[in-house]
């Protein structure tokens, strides 16, 4: 049951091993996500450089600093402040704030290492300071007017390695990326959705029709449900369409009329193994191996004084 | 009711896990209490576990999807970045950083290239009967003139001597330096390029500087300015283009010694200084990680020299104490310097360091 592809790939996603040993997906981040992080980030840096100036200019903090005499140290300060900010304000949130900065935080992405776990110091120096090769390849500006009016540095910054080259790898990974072992995840909020309601009577009625022997394997399974908790953004005629390839061979096979609605009879499908007392495969048993892994009684709670018995008590 | 009645009864379990994870990334750990943590990891297990049973739960689509969502918030709440072990640091400062720089052959050709090509450079600047306009064609004849201007004083009455401005400005502006040069080493060609411009430049400026077409108030001037700075700075962008061309070499030839991840020791019972038979192949993307462990902190070690030797350029070398005195600062920078890479890097036996 191996699909043609990697849909991982194609959905983007990384499959991260917890020491848990439990499986779970991230979604790698894009270029164009990580863009509007990066200039959000410089927006807020500007921000509050200007936010400095004003009030030291504005506020007559500056004034009396240099009534004071220490006007020296001040520009001391501002320029050590510049210098950190440059170079060091991205690895310093990243190191602080478990692998996010502000502009990061506000668009849910997260810096992880290539197995899914918390960088350290040494790669969110490493990731940031490569931002520098980024800017690359710098060229002239194209027209001498531009260069002769914009010296001392006549020179574009392209930012084409830092489009380039996370094409040419799955995970989007910028060269300070690959560099440090690091890669930008996205951890969004989901809404946790309804499983979807049948209201029309006909698809529980047609449900009993369902041959009761039969179990659909799992990949049936999962193409019913993503079918019915989307089908209400179709009309009609386009539901007909996307239901038949499936529900024209089930017809047949149960010996239904042909001319069932295909809709109806995937409802069906869908109500009887999802929401029917009936189990799919005519068991009653599973139901107890829910409950017993449920998360108030079971084997993760095997220790009689662990929290959650604590508190369900 | 099987699969509904189930996410029904675990619903109330994940929304809780996912308030907590919001309570957790908004707010300091010490104010959420042992008790919401506690109840965080089993939540978190219980929702790895639903995870885990997810296909044989037969769930629909977008409930594992949401779980695998959830899963994830809670992993990068759980599991965070380590602080740094701040006891470590004189070990990895006074042992690790010089044994690595001694050992380094990318420090070495580093070393050899820059001093070259500034020897050379400086020969040809202070001979212009044999190499007419070098130094004008090399660092361009505005800035000697430029240069020239700025020497005609004596350092300690040019501007207003010492000030700590100066310092954050030469702090800022050398270590930015040394960083692009670091970083632009992963193009190997790049990194060689900017070295090797830095040491023509800073070579033919030194060469004309004692040539005879300057004056003799001049040159004096700009050798008491540039004296006791000097080690320190050459030394630092020295360093910082050898730990780039490291992590450039990394990707040419993944070679590396298999304890590399470690570098504070020698293999046991190994004769030779630069043993190779221990050397072992990486993959190229692994080998660039271990180049670049090996680089920073060889990059650290340059950007700490660059911020010595900018305290040094803005309180020593502009202040009105007489020349021998500078010169006196510059040899003791560079028997420090000797006593760092040489003696302290010699490599050794553990039991002998020890």
């Amino acid at each position: 049951m191996v699909a043609p592809w990697n849909t991982e790939a194609i959905d983007s996603q990384f499959k991260v091993v917890t020491p848990e040993n439990i499986a779970f997906n991230y979604q790698v981040a894009g270029p164009f996500r990580r863009l509007l992080a990066f200039l959000l980030d410089l927006a807020i840096r500007g921000a509050v450089i200007l936010a400095f100036f004003v009030a030291l200019s504005i506020a007559g903090i500056g004034s009396a600093f240099a009534n004071a005499g220490l006007e020296d140290l001040m520009f001391a300060l501002m320029t050590l402040a510049a210098f950190f900010f440059n170079w060091f304000y991205m690895a310093a949130f990243e190191y602080w704030w478990n692998g996010t900065t502000p502009g990061k935080w506000l668009l849910n992405l997260r810096v992880t290492t290539d197995e899914g776990e918390p960088i350290n110091l040494f790669q969110s120096a490493v990731r940031n300071l490569f931002r520098y090769v980024d800017m690359w390849p710098m060229v002239p500006l194209p027209f001498a007017v531009m260069r002769e009016e914009m010296t001392p540095e006549p020179i574009l910054v392209t930012f084409l390695f830092a489009l380039i080259v996370p094409i040419f790898n799955q995970r989007f990974q910028r060269i300070g990326d690959l560099v440090a072992g690091t890669m930008v995840v996205i951890e969004d909020r989901s809404w946790l959705m309804k499983i979807a309601k049948i209201e029309d009577d006909r698809a529980r009625l047609l449900a009993d029709y369902i041959p009761p022997n039969f179990v659909a394997p799992r990949s049936m399974v999962k193409a019913v449900a993503t079918y019915v908790e989307r089908r209400r953004y179709f009309t009609t005629a386009r539901r007909r369409e996307i239901a038949r390839h499936l529900a024209e061979p089930l017809l047949d096979k149960f010996g239904l009329p042909a001319d069932t609605s295909y809709d109806l009879l995937l409802c069906a499908l869908y109500y009887r193994t999802f929401l029917s007392k009936h189990s799919a495969d005519g068991t009653k048993d599973d139901s107890l191996l829910l409950d017993a892994a449920s998360p108030s009684a079971g084997p993760y709670q095997a220790a009689a004084d662990s929290p959650i018995t604590a508190q369900s008590k | 009711m099987k699969v509904a009645q189930l996410i029904e009864k675990r619903r109330v379990y994940w929304q809780e896990l996912e308030n907590l994870c919001a309570q957790m990334s908004s707010s300091r750990k010490k104010s959420i209490g042992a008790r919401n943590i506690a109840r965080f990891a089993a939540l978190y297990r219980a929702a790895c576990a639903d995870l885990a049973l997810a296909d044989s739960y037969q769930l629909p689509p977008n409930i594992v999807d949401y779980l695998h969502k959830l899963v994830g918030r809670a992993h990068g709440q759980l599991y965070r970045s380590r602080r740094v072990d701040w006891s470590k640091i004189g070990d990895i400062l006074f042992r690790q950083i010089p044994r690595e720089i001694f050992q380094d052959r990318c420090v070495q050709l580093t070393f050899w290239l820059f001093w070259m090509v500034f020897l050379l450079a400086g020969f040809m600047a202070a001979n212009p009967d044999r190499f007419p306009n070098f130094a004008a064609d090399i660092v361009g004849a505005e800035n000697i003139d430029m240069y020239e201007q700025m020497y005609a004083d004596a350092p300690s009455s040019r501007n207003s001597g010492p000030t700590a401005s100066g310092a954050a400005f030469y702090v800022n502006h050398n270590t930015g330096i040394g960083i692009k040069c670091f970083v632009v080493g992963i193009t190997v060609i790049g990194g060689i390029c900017v070295l090797l411009y830095n040491a023509a430049v800073l070579g033919a400026t030194f060469g004309h500087m004692a040539s005879p077409n300057v004056s003799e108030e001049v040159s004096e001037h700009f050798f008491e300015f540039v004296t006791a700075h000097g080690p320190f700075e050459l030394t630092a962008i020295v360093l910082a283009a050898g730990a780039g061309l490291r992590i450039g070499f990394s990707l040419i030839s993944p070679y590396h010694k298999e304890e590399s991840l470690q570098p504070d020791e020698l293999p046991e019972g190994e004769e030779s200084l630069f043993d190779k038979s221990r050397r072992v192949a990486y993959q190229r993307i692994d080998s660039l990680r271990i180049g670049a462990k090996r680089a920073l902190p060889v990059m650290g070690a340059s950007a700490i020299l660059f911020i010595l030797a900018a305290m040094i350029e803005a309180w020593i070398s502009p202040s009105p104490l007489p020349e021998q005195a500078k010169q006196v600062v510059a040899i003791f920078c560079s028997g420090l310097l000797m006593v760092y890479f040489i003696v302290l890097g010699y490599p050794r036996r553990e039991s002998d360091a020890a």
